[in-house]
């Protein structure tokens, strides 16, 4: 097949609904259109923090404004909405059903609702408490409303899905699940299970304590039951790249994936092991005993196997492509992927967030090392790791699958096929610039998530750190470089929406190019989820109840609340 | 590898090699973790028991080398805001905040601690190097959560600890004379040229406005930066302003605090 081929399928035989491929439309042009302040904020936060900006607040929004807004937009909705899209183009495509357009538009409604009132009170100034919430930090009650709109917009997304699965698993009894749709739902089954104790923690703590119905607020519970969806969240925002990985990638290399059974064992294990770690990010936290933390720990390290065989078997399935390609040799057939090639744009972005997380997933295992986070924990060391997680491999594939949907769907040539491909590798030049200078300055002690250039590096500072200037000016220049590439990537962006459509493609069904496995096993036991959802629930409750036990039976006193700006609390000590 | 895709019920030996190898590696790296914790003592903050919630910073000696120190953690600051030991010491260090959730992280050691309100935490460091060591505040909390940081200054020229920015009612109570306060301000419920301080905090006071505020931390310092601004009805308003740093207002507002 020639170039152009690999990225177009031809196999189905419908479109997608009209009305659903506007939604689609909606839920990838609204987030990227936020991304454009979230990213500008990216890069105003690397100047701030080598104090190229001394100053509390620029143009308007704040420091900590601004992270919140880089958080929030860029981990929670840009994520979210990427993967209800493409939930819904491959649910749909590849179960070859219409999806309910009730579903979906509510779905979408609602997630666009929640997202618009938590954005409105960021850039209001009354909920700059970081999307990690951090009570007894308070926000206004709107902001927690909005999230939990936001998130329940996800669910129903998932619940429209779940009907055409069963339809279609009756009709075609014994047949294979589609991998991209195991893929999928394993994704959402994921969110399902986590995003529960965060409502919880949104709905029934949060909520009626910012409206002022509840005196006082148990921070070691609300930060418990935050990182119960926090960690998972990564998964969250990783499993629908591995769908990318497993299904579209190996196609676009001009081979294919080498074994289907370690994609569905992979995402099953995800299931299992998403949600049972999460105190992973409290090793550092008083009031939680070290044993529930070294099980959560041992829990952790696990992951660690079907990512390696999610590694392997991408690398495999690459190495099938390039041998296709007429590649030799032990390491010679590298040298035939089409890693600059603009008629196969797409699998440059595959492929640099694919190299990228090499570096985020090692990073990672380091800090799940249980007493080794304490010389990196809260560090810049840690945006320096998950800009390699979810700003690399992540972000390239949402930018990479969001343009090639959108030109999909309105059956557009991309424009400036050059500049489209040069994007994943600038990016991945700034995120390695980037994470260099935050890793060492994070082993120096330079903390995450702080206006340093008011202070640490302010020479009329008391408090100046001359040993930080050179690797908060390395992130600088990283970053800089980042926002670059976003710049090129939206010139591509708007140009594509702005051309004329093509004739050549408008006779043509627009499907996402799926790859044949190499190796197809037939092992039932990675064939149904039900298994993996106890084992899941079983590990969550096993993990989980000892340490909630003692936090919630430890009569903690309750913290009442604050706002960011003042040091005196917003209502009397409980 | 052969051109032509195969269907077998197996997986593939190459396959297997691969999740073999995962296995093992996931398990001699939870060995050596093992290996840390038990047999190096790399240890993470654990539950402590109830009961030693403190509300103001302390230091003291325990042993010939050994030092027990209790840090306040507040916006935006230590408390103590600056100690320093003998080269040699082993400090025992216990944190908790007062307020919102803070960070705690010497710098150059493995002390690294999160810092709840309410919440007791400890750590133990030893220092064998003369030295400044940073602490800073590695949590957001609050707008000036870059300013919040303090020193451990480790030196061989003492033999015992020492520490500035301590709480103590003698303290505030000899700022309040020494900044003239307490020549308006009597500490015995007589009225005098300004309100009384025994029993203000907490008190609500009616302003010339005609609002009322509540006497708290924030009211305090309005007060003492703008004594005039917003003056509280029945008292001339006659407060002259003092220049006072940011801990001497924190020092003033604790002492009022305990004035109950």
């Amino acid at each position: 097949m020639s170039e152009p081929d690999l990225m177009k399928p031809g196999l189905m035989k419908t479109e997608l609904q009209k009305p659903l491929q506007r939604i689609i439309l909606i839920e990838l042009l609204v987030p990227l259109a936020l991304l454009l302040f979230g990213a500008y904020h990216g890069v105003l936060q690397v100047l701030y923090r080598a104090g190229i900006i001394r100053a509390t607040s620029f143009a308007g929004i704040e420091y900590y404004q601004g992270l919140t807004l880089h958080g929030v937009i860029n981990a929670i909705v840009l994520t979210t909405f990427f993967a209800v899209a493409l939930g819904n183009v491959l649910v749909s495509q590849e179960l070859e059903s219409p999806l309910s357009i009730f579903g979906a538009a509510l779905s979408m409604v609602l997630m666009l609702l929640g997202a618009v009132m938590a954005a409105a009170m960021i850039f209001l100034g009354k909920a700059t408490v970081l999307y990690t919430f951090y009570p007894p930090l308070k926000a206004h009650p709107v902001f927690y409303l909005g999230l939990a709109i936001f998130i329940v917009g996800s669910w129903i997304a998932f619940y429209t899905w779940i009907p055409v699965y069963l339809r279609w698993r009756k009709n075609y009894p014994g047949a294979k699940t589609p991998l991209a749709v195991v893929g999928m739902f394993a994704t959402f089954i994921v969110w399902q299970i986590c995003t529960l104790p965060v409502a919880f923690e949104v709905l029934v703590l949060l909520f009626p304590w910012s409206m002022g119905w509840t005196a006082g607020i148990n921070v070691v519970l609300c930060r418990t039951l935050f990182w119960f969806f926090g960690h998972a969240l990564v998964y969250f925002w990783l499993l629908p790249i591995y769908v990318l990985y497993y299904t579209m990638l190996p196609r676009l290399a001009g081979g294919k994936l080498f074994s289907d059974f370690a994609g569905r064992f992979s995402f099953m294990m995800f299931i299992v092991l998403s949600t049972p770690l999460g105190l992973h990010h409290q090793f550092a936290d008083p009031g939680i005993a070290s044993a529930w933390k070294g099980m959560q720990m041992v829990l952790t390290m696990l992951v660690a196997i079907p990512s390696m065989l999610t590694a392997f078997t991408v690398a495999a399935s690459l190495e099938h492509g390039a041998r296709e390609r007429g590649g030799t040799g032990l390491f010679g057939w590298w040298k035939k992927l089409p890693y600059f090639c603009t008629d196969n744009w797409m699998f440059s972005y595959l492929f640099c967030g694919l190299f990228i997380f090499l570096f985020g997933g090692v990073t990672g295992l380091i800090n799940a090392s249980y007493s080794m986070n304490n010389i990196i924990h809260n560090t810049a060391w840690l945006p320096a790791h998950f800009h390699l997680t979810v700003g690399g491999p992540v972000f390239l594939g949402i930018l990479g699958m969001s343009l090639f949907l959108i030109a999909g769907v309105l059956k557009k040539p991309i424009a400036s096929p050059k500049l489209a491909v040069a994007v994943p590798y600038l990016w991945m030049g700034g995120t390695f610039i980037f994470s260099s200078g935050l890793f060492v300055g994070g082993l120096r002690g330079e903390p995450r998530r702080t206006n340093m250039g008011l202070t640490y590096l302010n020479p009329a500072s008391p408090s100046y750190r001359s040993d930080w200037w050179i690797t908060t000016h390395i992130g600088a220049i990283g970053g800089c470089i980042m926002g670059f590439a976003i710049l090129c990537y939206f010139v591509v962006l708007i140009r594509t929406l702005a051309s004329s459509r093509s004739a050549a493609l408008a006779g043509e069904t627009f499907s996402v190019p799926l790859s044949q496995p190499y190796h197809n096993e037939n092992i039932p036991a990675v064939r149904n989820f039900a298994p993996w959802i106890t084992a899941a629930v079983l590990l969550i409750v096993v993990a989980y109840y000892p340490p909630i036990h003692d936090i919630v039976n430890n009569n903690f006193k309750l913290a009442p609340g604050y706002h960011p700006d003042s040091p005196a609390s917003i209502e009397k000590m409980p | 590898m052969s051109p032509t895709p195969e269907t077998k019920d197996s997986v593939s030996p190459v396959e297997k090699r691969v999740l073999l190898g995962a296995v093992l590696f996931t398990g001699v790296s939870l060995a050596l973790i093992a290996y840390a914790s038990f047999g190096l003592g790399a240890t993470v903050p654990t539950c402590l028991p109830k009961g030693g919630l403190f509300e103001h910073g302390s230091v003291a000696k325990r042993g010939a080398n050994t030092y027990e120190l209790h840090y306040l953690a507040k916006m935006w600051g230590f408390e103590p805001s600056r100690v320093r030991v003998p080269v040699g010491s082993t400090l025992d260090i216990y944190v908790t905040s007062k307020d919102v959730t803070h960070g705690f992280q010497i710098d150059g050691t493995n002390v690294n601690l999160m810092v709840v309100p309410f919440v007791v935490t400890n750590a133990s460091v030893h220092f064998s190097k003369p030295g400044l060591y940073p602490v800073v505040c590695h949590e957001y909390c609050g707008a000036a959560h870059q300013k919040m940081s303090t020193v451990i200054e480790v030196s061989d020229k003492v033999d015992d600890i020492s520490a500035e920015g301590l709480f103590s009612p003698e303290a505030g109570r000899a700022l309040a004379d020494d900044k003239g306060c307490l020549a308006c301000h009597s500490l015995d419920g007589s009225a005098g040229v300004g309100p009384s301080f025994k029993g203000l905090w907490g008190q609500t006071v009616q302003l010339v406005d005609g609002s009322s505020r509540v006497v708290d931390a924030d009211f305090v310092k309005f007060m003492i930066l703008h004594p005039t601004a917003d003056p509280v009805k029945g008292f001339d308003p006659v407060m002259p302003e003092l220049p006072m740093t940011d801990a001497e207002i924190d020092q003033l507002t604790e002492y009022l605090r305990g004035l109950k």
